[in-house]
């Protein structure tokens, strides 16, 4: 399995520059001094940094992006913010930007042949540049926290940290690095780690939705401390796969025990038993000693499932051994010492508990001492479900040696839009059985999917977004259809029509954008993503039999509908749009030719306008 | 005119220190060192570096001497009596006022404590590139990373840089008024 670097976004006014007819020797010296790769895709260097410790896309922040002496070069906040949005909204092409770091100072002003000697492309600088409280990076961070709160940001700056630190904490960063320093190296692989969004390495969780890589986040957040940690989630959410997750991210992992008890499958008399061992002899059936799971995880960590179901009696002993570290098995008089970390699950509302019949309010306390870490339910992360489906689906072929399949468009918007109370394990199931009764087929359609997802909405589920989604789109449709125009006086209507040609244009173009959005697929020579045009094209349509040229030419067709700018903006539409002229350039000429003729596949709209 | 603002000490300090030193020079012989640890690959940057990057320090250096010999001068708020209104006032109390004024900012912001500082920074980071100079001299071909000469020197001369950045860091970046 290819491990995936972390993605950053570094905005800096001296890395970030491009240089007319060279390259940033400055950026590639920061590469070599801080292990990053450069994947801007501008530099032509031959640097090679073995083992890096994150990808990286530098931005200059400014424009021009590369000035030559006699231009002027100025902060351009809102360029810089659409390309931050590009890599985190828009992030089905490619990873989400796992952290971005910011410069501080961004030097403007004209570039001279003095400046320009220095670092090619720089401008001498203007006397409020350096100005702490007027600092450009801290107005872009001002910018970054308002309108994404869970974009993690570093500062990576020359500046003290003192100068600026309680402005930069008020601004939303979360940390800083400076790149003057011994530690800079360690410090910045340190904040990646700790404030990064990064999906798990090993694969065991898939995903990268920002609900998701934030409960990621948390659990490696908390693997740096020894203290016992409550994971909450719905069933089947993946509780005891974050915990081995947490359990790998401690350091050091390898050696370490990993024990797990479900609470709500013990029997409830032997469950003492269980936790802290027995002696021979403590009951009718104890003929050896035997140790309990507490002491079997000592030096690890216990996964303590379903904590809900603890046994009231058992509980004050528990606390003992989170209290003082001491376990004495049942029927035993000595205790013995142990070093255990627990990692307690559950998805009940345990705070709520009567205590005396329901759960102790200091034992939860010791149990969440580290911190609780909430697992998204999977109606929240819709678009981790192709990934997952993608790989389930596999499993199951290789278990009942299944052909295999492509999963159509039209199910994976099913599995979107069903809200799955549960969870990925209840994905799973459903997928399997998909497989299982229908071994011998090459596509995966909705006909095969089990009954039970028929219905859009789960009786009794808390929420479904993308069922309200569509409601809202029924809404638009309706209100454009039931629009009147009647009544509205002649000024007012005036040299309207191309405002509303220009908003009709624009609004068939993030549709479009929307829809292929959720036909961005994973395949083995593409684990980031593959854009499906014609699935997507069928699925705005709703027709299953429309011919890929079809596709392409309705693309070519919307595009040459707009002139707003969501075409310049969005990645997928432009690469759509592409490929579609790619595709169709001979046909669309013979379409325009045709189109005073018969074009046998002409759009009735294109004769009527035509016409 | 004098711009106690922005005056022309701090824009010569902020090219040699931040730019200069911190922004390149700090962050190139950083990368040097993964070089020479075969954590980053890239075939003809030390032989570049060391006949241009390196090459730079001497004038560099100087430009620091020069730049920690003005400063008591250039940055004083006596400076002030040179400029209007005070410049209207006549000359001997000009001269008395003036010199008060910058007797109080030397006891008060702790110049000499700072110039101290940096001229013991430069002249530690000055000594430690002869070493690095002699070193690379000397290299044998082909010795092991304990016995890497160079790689140890650069890394003092690093290490001696980035105390000279933060000493000069701590200059005040405006005429300060006591």
């Amino acid at each position: 399995m290819t491990i995936r670097l972390p993605r950053l976004l570094v905005i800096d006014d001296l890395f970030g520059r491009g240089v007319v007819d060279g390259r940033n020797e400055d950026r590639t010296n920061l590469c070599g001094r801080f292990l990053l790769r450069d994947v801007t895709g501008d530099d032509a260097s031959s640097q090679r940094v073995r083992e890096p410790i994150a990808e990286a896309v530098f931005i200059r922040g400014q424009r021009p992006v590369a000035a030559s002496i006699g231009d002027k070069v100025e902060n351009d906040l809102e360029g810089s913010l659409e390309l931050v949005r590009q890599g985190w909204e828009v992030a089905a092409l490619r990873p989400r930007w796992a952290l971005v770091l910011l410069d501080l100072c961004f030097y403007t002003g004209k570039v001279t042949a003095t400046s320009g000697k220095e670092s090619p492309g720089m401008p001498k600088g203007r006397p409020g540049d350096d100005d702490p409280s007027e600092y450009f990076g801290l107005a872009l961070l001002r910018e970054l926290h308002r309108r994404w709160p869970e974009l993690p940001v570093v500062i990576l700056s020359s500046k003290e940290r003192d100068e600026v630190s309680r402005r930069l904490a008020m601004a939303g960063a979360l940390g800083f690095v400076q790149r003057v320093g011994s530690d800079g190296p360690r410090l910045l692989a340190e904040h990646i780690w700790r404030h990064g969004l990064i999906p798990d390495d090993a694969g065991e969780i898939l995903g990268g939705s920002v609900p998701l890589l934030l409960a990621l986040r948390d659990a490696r957040r908390a693997a740096g401390s020894s203290r016992h940690v409550l994971i909450r989630g719905e069933r089947g959410s993946g509780k005891e796969l974050l915990a081995r997750y947490l359990h790998r991210q401690s350091r050091p992992a390898a050696g370490r025990p990993f024990v797990v008890v479900n609470a709500a499958t013990l029997n409830p008399n032997l469950f003492a038993s269980e936790l802290f061992g027995h002696v021979r002899g403590a009951f009718t059936d104890a003929s050896v000693d035997r140790s309990g799971c507490l002491v079997d995880a000592d030096g690890g960590d216990l996964f303590l499932d379903e904590i809900g179901s603890l046994p009231p009696d058992v509980q004050p002993a528990l606390l003992r051994v989170l209290d003082r570290g001491e376990v004495t098995p049942v029927g035993g008089k000595a205790g013995r010492t142990v070093t255990v970390r627990v990692l307690a699950a559950t998805n009940e509302d345990i705070e709520q508990g009567d205590e005396g019949a329901g759960f102790r309010a200091d034992l939860l306390d010791r149990l969440r001492e580290g911190g609780t870490i909430v697992l998204p339910p999977l109606r929240d992360r819709p678009d981790d479900i192709p990934l997952l489906a993608e790989r389930f689906v596999r499993e199951a072929e290789r278990s009942c040696s299944g052909l295999e399949r492509e999963i159509t468009p039209e199910v994976e918007e099913r599995l979107r839009s069903h809200s799955w109370a549960g969870n990925v394990r209840e994905l799973r199931s459903s997928l399997f059985e998909a497989v299982r009764n229908h071994s011998d087929i090459e596509h995966l359609t909705v006909g095969h999917l089990p009954r039970s997802l028929d219905t859009l909405d789960d009786p009794g589920s808390a929420s479904t977004p993308v069922g309200s989604e569509s409601g809202r789109l029924d809404s638009l449709i309706h209100a454009l259809e039931s629009f009147e125009f009647e009544g509205i006086e002649a000024r007012e209507l005036l040299g309207k029509l191309p405002a509303l040609q220009d908003s009709c244009g624009d609004l068939l173009a993030r549709y479009l954008g929307a829809t292929l959005r959720t036909q961005v697929r994973p395949t083995p020579d593409a684990p980031d993503g593959k854009l499906l045009i014609h699935p997507a094209l069928i699925l705005a349509m709703g027709a299953p039999d429309l011919a890929a040229t079809k596709a392409y030419d309705l693309i070519i067709k919307l595009r040459h509908m707009s002139t707003g700018d969501s075409w310049d903006h969005d990645e997928l539409l432009r690469v759509a749009y592409e490929r579609a002229m790619r595709a169709r350039r001979p046909a669309s000429r013979h379409t325009r030719s045709a189109q005073t003729g018969s074009g046998s596949h002409r759009e009735p709209s294109e004769h009527n306008e035509e016409s | 005119m004098l711009d106690i603002y922005h005056p022309a000490w701090q824009r010569e300090r902020a090219a040699t220190n931040h730019d200069w030193l911190q922004n390149r020079f700090l962050v190139a012989l950083g990368k040097w060192e993964n070089v020479r640890l075969g954590l980053v690959e890239d075939d003809n940057f030390e032989e570049w570096f060391v006949r241009v990057g390196l090459a730079e320090w001497p004038g560099r250096r100087s430009k620091m001497v020069s730049l920690l010999g003005r400063f008591e001068v250039e940055m004083s708020p006596a400076q002030i009596f040179g400029c209007p209104p005070l410049c209207s006032c006549d000359a001997p109390t000009r001269i008395w006022l003036s010199n008060v004024v910058h007797q109080l900012w030397l006891e008060r912001s702790g110049v000499e404590r700072h110039l101290s500082c940096a001229n013991l920074a430069l002249e530690e980071a000055s000594a430690r590139f002869l070493e690095l100079g002699r070193a690379l001299f000397a290299a044998p071909r082909g010795a092991s990373l304990e016995q890497d000469q160079v790689l140890a020197e650069l890394r003092r001369f690093r290490i001696s840089c980035e105390q000279l950045a933060q000493s000069l860091s701590r200059f005040p970046s405006m005429i300060l008024v006591v």
